[in-house]
């Protein structure tokens, strides 16, 4: 993709006019080299003229015409196909960030396909397209329902979006991890491959394309008002809500679809409008065209370059794998020139006022004092075939080497998220950081995933460092940019978001690839605890240990970093330093707590706050309440996931993410609101 | 008065408690702050006054050495201020944000003791002086009664009062505050402006405090300091600034000057 890496450099950040001005060059030239490549595809693939024609050539025209000439031709499509969809999603939400696959739409199609094909054929009536459909629906729903009242804030937006994805993946993993390697090709073909064996899927992308391209064509007008605000495009006239929840509609039709026959081609919805940016100012017809036209003919070209350097095993790679690759650092790019988010806004502070507090003493000893509870009932209550039990004696002394490792893993585990949670939110002073939103534990599952692919069998201490490694880096990265932007806070969640996004598609792409280390991931991304061993669990039992008193030592810095850079400064805290010591810790904490349980809890969001309502919110005493607090959550989620659903046990992560989901989305929905 | 090097205080004194010299500060390859040079004595309150984008904020943040400069030597108490260490100057000088953040769940006591910080550093004990360095604190800026309240439930003014007396508690020669009042009512800013030009006098500070309005800033300072683009164009005492012609060379307006029926002092006006 040479096009991407020389364009990028011809923009500078304080001219938004770059030197390819007129009217689009940029898309007229990307379009013609796809061309120009496919070209090239289908006259290396023709087969030999039919006269002499024996069985294997018979076969070559048979692949020729029902997978060559359908795939290119799907490489336009579904590319236009995403483009339309993501430049509808910017120009409705008024969020350059928009697109399926950030938006969580297109993991919600993909969960609602896997669940049918295992579970629920009856979605299947409707064909493919109808159960993704639905799924999709549902995403953007929950979506608008999570972010309704908050006025569709952009950063609300993409959070819940971010959540959204999250969870859904996480649960069409569950799925597969239930169903052993049967629907392992979902995961394969989740990874956003191209491969065709008839017209059928791209007549009917097509079909959709053509017209909800139409459709857009008519609605140009309403579109252009509704880039301005709500209300002055309600003065103006229009209907407001039903324009935005129909456009709504076709931008997800199109992108379900497309998710249906080919999985999910993240980022291809997001380089097609912000490419289309670049150009010189234009309408917004010739924008929206724009965008259609270089996301077809990037998704083209890409699949083109594939086939063309990788020959005849290309098929192991999936387009949409790399077409990730290269969307996380467009993402990354963007962030800074994002204009249309108005950083202005207010600092998020905590979700509401923490009551003064008078005994902080009294609230850690009744922490303690349930967290003692926890362990007892995660030890001793139990289900069997007959019921419930209360082990005690020789029968708990049988029940431990199986409920104890478990137990150690999952409170330490808690422990450690809670901390980088905290951390995090106190360095950044953003009451939404923490290791599962800003992306750390997806980084630290790309340093576990590239260890893997070099030694399946690796050593769980090597395992640990890369997984640090991954998360360190991170990190400084989103760190780095926002930074450069003067710490804004809402631009950190977006650095945050962007390093998720761009993690989680490396991992997704890896898990398509379908190799014995793709079981293994799929098994992490769930934060499955099964198969932990209790040497594993002392293991991250004693980092807690080394790693709890270095931030209990810091906590004044916590307490001044808090208050944001200019005032700890002020008051003689060397920043660099502090800042350098707790990264370190956060990495290292969110790198254990991610290895065990996987990157999806949320606990390290929740504890801190839950922490804050009982009225700990500084010093000493708030560490100490968010580390009982993690521990206890992820105790009593590690022994309801064991209980929930016997004789089966569900995902630890994903089930911690269950129990704290409820308590972000209260969050986005209400919390943020108060502090305007 | 109106020199352009700015030599507020007239007669050099011992050693200045601030001396610039060639300052300068860039931006995307624009100068904020044109090669500056300016001299500020001790012990006085210097009312830093100025249009939208003047600098006058850019310059205290150089001064607090939030910002560091481009180029140029930036002497405090007659030493570099690179050569501080981090807590040194933290017990020398005590700056105040234009925009003070939540202070999530603290309260009025918490706030005021991280101001302490600078003297008992990340694992020293909190000492009996640096309590009663607090109570002090509370007491100056009249809010022992709210010691116990979150900072966050306070009214505009008390949460500047409380961030004040955070500076106070840092037991500083120096205070720089940008804009204080900026968020406050008529009332709250002359209580604030007032507090701190007692403090300035009860305990021999030095201040240098950005405002906005004209008038306030004379009421407050001994000496004001009036940028444009980042360049002195007006210095001196109140009375001097106070003009017709040097207020329409700040404000590039018709300005007119009374005097106050009370007072004598004189108050700008726009014409």
């Amino acid at each position: 993709m040479a096009n991407l890496a020389s364009t990028s450099p011809t923009t500078t950040p304080t001219v938004p006019r770059p030197p390819l001005s007129g009217l689009g060059i940029l898309p007229v030239s990307l379009l013609g080299l796809a061309l120009l490549f496919a070209t090239v595809r289908v006259m290396l693939g023709s087969p030999a003229s039919p006269e002499q024609c024996d069985l294997a050539c018979r076969l070559d025209t048979v692949a020729f015409s029902y997978s060559l000439l359908p795939r290119i031709l799907m490489g336009f499509l579904a590319g236009g196909a995403l483009g339309l969809s993501g430049v509808l999603l910017q120009r409705v939400l008024r969020n350059p960030l928009a697109e399926p696959a950030t938006l969580g739409i297109t993991a919600g199609a993909q969960f609602a396909l896997a669940l049918a094909t295992l579970h629920v054929p009856v979605l299947l009536v409707f064909g493919r397209e109808g159960a993704a459909l639905l799924g999709g629906l549902i995403a953007v729903s929950l979506l608008l329902a999570l972010t309704w009242r908050r006025g569709l804030d952009p950063i609300a937006v993409v959070l819940a979006g971010m959540m959204i994805s999250l969870m859904s993946a996480a649960a069409t993993a569950t799925l597969i991890i239930f169903n052993g390697d049967y629907v392992f090709s979902l995961f394969v073909w989740g990874g956003g491959s191209l491969v065709q064996q008839d017209w059928y899927p791209a007549q009917v992308i097509a079909a959709v394309f053509v017209l909800t391209a139409m459709a857009s064509a008519l609605l140009l007008r309403p579109l252009a008002i509704l880039g301005l605000d709500d209300k002055s495009a309600r003065s103006l006239g229009l209907a407001v809500t039903s324009m935005r929840l129909g456009v709504l509609g076709l931008a997800t039709l199109l992108a379900s679809i497309v998710t249906a026959h080919l999985g999910i081609i993240a980022f291809i919805g997001l380089a097609g409008p912000a490419f289309a940016r670049l150009g010189a100012q234009r309408t917004m017809g010739q924008h929206i065209a724009a965008a259609l036209v270089i996301s077809a003919a990037l998704l083209s070209l890409t699949d083109s370059i594939l086939a063309l350097t990788i020959g005849l095993d290309y098929d192991r790679v999936p387009a949409g794998a790399v077409t990730a690759l290269l969307g996380g650092p467009l993402l990354l790019w963007l962030l800074p020139r994002l204009s249309m988010l108005q950083p202005g806004e207010k600092p998020t502070s905590a979700a509401q006022a923490a009551p003064a507090i008078h005994a902080p003493g009294k609230i850690l000893l009744g922490l303690a004092i349930g967290l003692a509870l926890i362990c007892v009932i995660g030890l001793c209550v139990g289900r069997g075939p007959d019921g419930w039990h209360f082990s005690l004696g020789s029968q708990l002394a049988d029940m431990l080497p199986w409920r104890l490792p478990r137990l150690i893993a999952a409170l330490s585990a808690g422990a450690l998220l809670a901390g980088a949670g905290l951390i995090l939110q106190k360095l950044t002073g953003n009451a939404l950081a923490s290791p599962e939103v800003l992306g750390i534990g997806a980084s630290s599952g790309v340093g576990l995933c590239l260890l893997l692919l070099v030694a399946p069998f690796a050593s769980p201490p090597l395992k640990l460092l890369c997984a640090s490694v991954g998360a360190f880096i991170g990190l400084g990265v989103i760190l780095l940019l926002s930074r450069r932007n003067g710490f804004n806070r809402e631009r950190l969640l977006l650095a945050g978001v962007a390093i998720g996004a761009f993690a989680s598609a490396i991992l997704s792409a890896v898990i398509a690839m379908g190799t014995p280390v793709s079981f293994q991931l799929v098994v992490w991304l769930s934060g499955a605890t099964n198969d932990i061993t209790l040497s594993g669990a002392l293991a991250i039992a004693a980092g807690v240990v080394v790693l709890v008193p270095p931030l209990i030592l810091v906590a004044r810095w916590l307490d001044l970093l808090s208050l944001g850079d200019m005032t700890a400064r002020a008051a003689g805290l060397s920043l660099a330093p502090a800042r350098g010591v707790l990264i370190v810790l956060a990495a290292l904490m969110s790198a254990l707590a991610t290895l065990t349980v996987g990157p999806l809890s949320f606990l390290g969001l929740v504890a801190p706050h839950l922490a804050r309502l009982l009225g700990l919110s500084r010093g000493r005493g708030h560490i100490l309440a968010s580390l009982a607090l993690g521990a206890a959550l992820l105790g009593l989620s590690d022994w309801l996931a064991r209980m929930l659903a016997f004789p089966y046990q569900l995902p630890l992560g994903l089930f911690a993410s269950l129990l704290s989901g409820p308590y972000l989305i209260w969050l986005l929905c209400n919390g943020r609101g108060n502090s305007r | 008065m109106t020199s352009a090097n700015g030599n507020a205080a007239g007669q050099p004194k011992d050693t200045p408690l601030f001396h610039l010299q060639g300052i300068r500060f860039q931006r995307q390859g624009r100068d904020i702050i044109p090669p500056l040079d300016l001299s500020l004595q001790r012990g006085k309150v210097y009312g830093l006054i100025g249009l939208n984008g003047s600098g006058k904020s850019t310059l205290l943040n150089l001064l607090a050495r939030q910002l560091a400069p481009s180029s140029g030597s930036l002497l405090f108490e007659g030493k570099s201020l690179e050569g501080y260490g981090d807590k040194e100057l933290a017990r020398r000088l005590a700056y105040m944000p234009q925009f003070t953040p939540p202070a999530d769940g603290m309260t009025v006591t918490d706030l005021v003791a991280l101001g302490r910080f600078a003297w008992h550093g990340t694992l020293g004990r909190f000492s009996k002086s640096d309590d009663e360095m607090v109570h002090s604190a509370l007491a100056a800026t009249g809010l022992l009664t709210y010691a116990s309240r979150p900072v966050d439930s306070l009214s505009g003014g008390e949460r500047q009062r409380a961030w004040l007396a955070m500076m106070v508690a840092q037991d500083t020669g120096c205070l720089l505050l940008d804009e204080p009042t900026s968020a406050l009512d008529i009332p709250h800013q002359v209580e604030m402006l007032q507090l701190v030009r007692r403090l300035s006098r009860e305990r021999g500070l030095s201040a240098i405090v950005v405002l906005h309005d004209i008038n306030m800033a004379a009421r407050l300072a001994d000496q004001l300091i009036a940028l444009e683009q980042g360049r002195v164009i007006a210095a001196g005492p109140p009375e001097d600034v106070m003009r017709e012609d040097v207020l329409a060379r700040i404000y590039g307006l018709d300005m007119g000057i009374f005097n106050h029926p009370d007072t004598g002092a004189p108050i700008g006006f726009v014409k």
